[in-house]
């Protein structure tokens, strides 16, 4: 969490906004299931490829955190390298790659890298952020 | 490979809304509380962009089997907000002139688009 609130100005390009870490458990499949119902192809230990936004938000806003209420997402990238499992231990690293204010809005880049316990590329993101001020 | 994937629909509730706040950890109260909402540009609550994107996935899944989400790519961009009991429904047609990629397109039930952009599964030529 930053000891700042982190405004559009604030936002440092190429800065890293550092490290977010999360573990995979049964709990965690539990909670996303209950939103999207069971897994395409089966239920399995593995977390679904559709998991991949709700691994990397958490990571994102938790290193924005915090941050000017009423973003907007106005479009995101993403590769995914492959899917995490019951037990993995992910860190996802964040870095802003460009701001601008375009027709009075501010859009932000961020660009996100998850790895696992064995520094193996999970997901890479980039996401384009309306920032609230 | 398949001309069209598999659509895969989900009704946009309020409470699926809260518990996807909750594992994102995102209490943005455009998303969550009405009087907030209704004073923003939305005009009202609007759901996570995400929470529709990822049925995309799900459908590109459906389409090929989870493991060809295993080096897959996404390029979404999102075009208009997703309201509470919203039932939004991701589809995609091959790309006839780029090799692999399918354009993807998430719908509401006014057949309004929500969400464009591409996919290309794993295993798919670059």
């Amino acid at each position: 969490m930053l000891s700042e609130l982190l405004t559009f100005d604030r936002i440092e390009i190429g800065q890293s906004l550092g490290i977010h870490e999360s573990v995979i458990d049964q709990a965690a499949l539990d909670r996303w299931r209950s939103v999207y119902g069971d897994d395409v192809g089966g239920n399995t230990d593995a977390a679904p490829p559709d998991m991949v936004s709700g691994i990397v938000m958490a990571a994102q806003l938790e290193l924005t955190n915090p941050h000017p209420d009423g973003g907007l997402h106005a479009g995101q990238q993403y590769v995914l390298h492959r899917r995490p499992g019951i037990g993995d231990t992910l860190r996802t690293s964040s870095v802003p790659l460009s701001k601008e204010v375009r027709k009075g809005r501010r859009w932000v880049r961020m660009k996100t890298e998850t790895r696992d316990q064995q520094d193996r590329l999970v997901y890479e993101a980039v996401l384009t952020i309306i920032w609230a001020a | 490979m398949p001309n069209e994937l598999v659509p895969v629909s989900l009704k946009v509730t309020q409470a699926r809304i809260d518990a996807y706040a909750e594992i994102t950890g995102d209490p943005n109260p455009i998303h969550l509380d009405a009087a907030f909402a209704a004073k923003t540009e939305m005009g009202g609550i609007i759901a996570h962009g995400t929470l529709s994107m990822n049925l995309i996935l799900r459908a590109m899944a459906e389409t090929f089997g989870p493991d060809a989400c295993d080096g897959a790519e996404m390029d979404i961009r999102f075009v208009k907000p997703v309201r509470v009991d919203d039932v939004v429904t991701a589809s995609g047609t091959r790309d006839p002139e780029t090799a692999g990629r399918y354009t993807v397109q998430v719908t509401n039930q006014a057949g309004e688009p929500v969400i464009v952009g591409w996919v290309r599964p794993a295993g798919a030529p670059a």
